[in-house]
């Protein structure tokens, strides 16, 4: 029902006390669409709703898109490993105190008598194996979904929540707006893309790191080929020989929605193709412009 | 126009691996409704494995560490801050209620410890301060920059009072129900709301200060 002139304002004021509950999920589903009704035909309201949803979204994206630290996730396995079974004497309860205590001095008649017999010449038969090198472990990687996170944090910052891919670039100022070292890219991507048509080509940067971004369009759906320089990051997660032979990697990941990311790499690059979830195109313009885009990516200067 | 998306209860990343533990006689499970009557000792701990309790905590670390880092601001710290909350988890698990929510636990000892350690950064001058600014500009409702940046929208964020900072990354990051939020925070739900609300409003006028201060950026032309 259209609210009246004499029922708007009533219907604003509780919109615009209940925005906040209303973005957190926290009303109940018939006051939440009594509210996007009366957005939807109050232009004020409906204003201050797609600002503040838009900003809930961009303080999630801006937040989630700071990365793990390399080596935090090691650390702290490396430190719960050194506190396994690191409980204190005096926290067991007394009953458990003098069963420990005498296992403990058990355990250090045992260890002394062994020394003196050591010391006086006395050599066991057998030598127990001891491995004295402290236990290797490696260092985990940059968990793959990381890595992809990296393209599509780009995308959704250049391409969705900065709408580039509204703009229409002619060839020659892609070619310009990507520069010299990756001339022919965009005319790579483009023979591959089906019924996608490359709309945006440039340089950008999306939490201090540069990307090279393609966006294509058809009609509402928008998919970005993004390249960037790698940082240590791999996506080869077994004893692989080289960054060329792993395949394509693919995702669905949250950010501000769904989206499908596939990745590969090569030596020095990461290139990603993210598209909204379900984008059929996505497989088939990766798998399309890998061998090609590997072969120019290690042509580009270092 | 839809509700938005994400819900709360796929959000919570409940805990619901069976991990085989050991209790004591003297000691009553509170997943069983009762409480502990008595001292939680090794003989529990024993019975978990480290890798059982990294299966069901470490997948939240993300979570966990980007939340300290904006709040104390300091990536080196949050680091320290985080391997402190895994410890502190690995230790206390015996106690963690099985079937509950593991995401919110770990979310509990960091506010605990960052309420600890950390509370010059919770200077309740800067948060009367900022009631008495929000009661000044209460007719004013900036709008928000057509662009944002995530590096202005992290320096918006970063200049509000940390108690409402922290209300904001546990609702609209995180997306914890008001109730998860009055629980990790020990705080009354009411609070929660007002905090969100005036948090948010702070937000709008600090990004609004930040777009016209720095101008905002036309992509097209200027790159990013």
């Amino acid at each position: 029902m259209t609210p009246t002139e004499h029922d708007r304002p009533r219907g604003c004021t509780t919109t615009q006390e209940l925005v906040d509950r209303y973005l957190s999920r926290e009303l109940p589903g018939d006051i939440a669409h009594a509210i996007e009704e009366h957005a939807a035909e109050c232009p004020d309201c409906g204003r201050i709703l797609h600002d503040r949803r838009r900003l809930a979204a961009g303080v999630k994206h801006a937040v989630n898109a700071e990365t793990l630290p390399f080596e935090l996730e090691g650390r702290i396995r490396e430190s719960l490993r050194s506190r396994r079974g690191g409980a204190s004497i005096f926290t067991l309860e007394p009953r458990f105190r003098f069963g420990y205590a005498a296992a403990a001095m058990l355990l250090i008649a045992i260890a002394a008598w062994g020394t003196i017999r050591y010391l006086s010449g006395e050599r066991p038969d057998r030598i127990t194996t001891y491995n004295p090198q402290p236990e290797k472990r490696s260092i985990p990687a940059t968990p793959v979904s990381d890595v992809l996170r990296l393209g599509l944090s780009d995308h959704v910052h250049c391409a969705i929540l900065h709408r580039q891919g509204d703009s229409r670039m002619t060839l020659e100022q892609m070619n310009a707006a990507v520069g010299s070292d990756y001339f022919g890219l965009v005319q790579l991507v483009r023979s591959h893309a089906g019924a996608f048509e490359i709309v945006s080509a440039h340089r950008c940067e999306a939490n201090g790191r540069p990307f090279v971004h393609l966006i294509l369009r058809r009609g509402e759906n928008v998919i970005s080929v993004v390249v960037t320089r790698k940082q240590g990051e791999t996506l080869r997660t077994g004893a692989v020989a080289s960054a060329d032979s792993v395949p394509p990697v693919h995702m669905r990941l949250q950010d501000i929605r769904e989206f499908d990311v596939t990745a590969f790499e090569t030596d020095r690059f990461l290139a990603f193709v993210i598209s909204e979830k379900d984008e059929p195109e996505n497989g088939a313009i990766s798998r399309a412009i890998a061998p090609e885009m590997r072969a120019f990516l290690g042509r580009v200067n270092t | 126009m839809e509700q938005p998306s994400g819900n709360n209860s796929a959000n919570a990343g409940n805990c619901v691996k069976v991990v085989e533990r050991t209790f004591v006689p003297n000691i009553r499970n509170r997943a069983a409704g009762g409480t502990f009557s008595g001292s939680i000792h090794a003989v529990a701990s024993h019975s978990i494995s480290v890798e059982d309790f990294e299966t069901e905590a470490l997948p939240y670390l993300n979570d966990i560490f980007r939340t300290a880092s904006r709040i104390t601001g300091d990536k080196s710290s949050a680091q320290d801050l985080v391997q402190d909350v895994y410890l502190q988890a690995w230790k206390s698990f015996d106690r963690f209620q099985l079937g509950t929510n593991c995401r919110a636990w770990l979310f509990k000892i960091l506010f605990n410890k960052l309420h600890h350690y950390h509370r010059a950064r919770y200077n309740s001058k800067l948060v009367k301060d900022a009631e008495e600014f929000l009661r000044e500009v209460a007719a004013y409702e900036p709008p928000v920059p057509e662009q944002i940046r995530d590096e202005e929208v992290l320096m918006a964020l970063d200049k509000i009072p940390a108690d409402y900072r922290e209300v904001i990354l546990l609702a609209d990051v995180q997306e914890f129900a008001y109730k998860e939020i009055a629980e990790i925070l020990g705080i009354p739900i009411g609070t929660v709301m007002s905090r969100i609300s005036r948090g948010r409003k702070l937000l709008r006028i600090e990004l609004a200060d930040i777009a016209r201060g720095y101008g905002i950026r036309n992509m097209k032309e200027g790159g990013r």
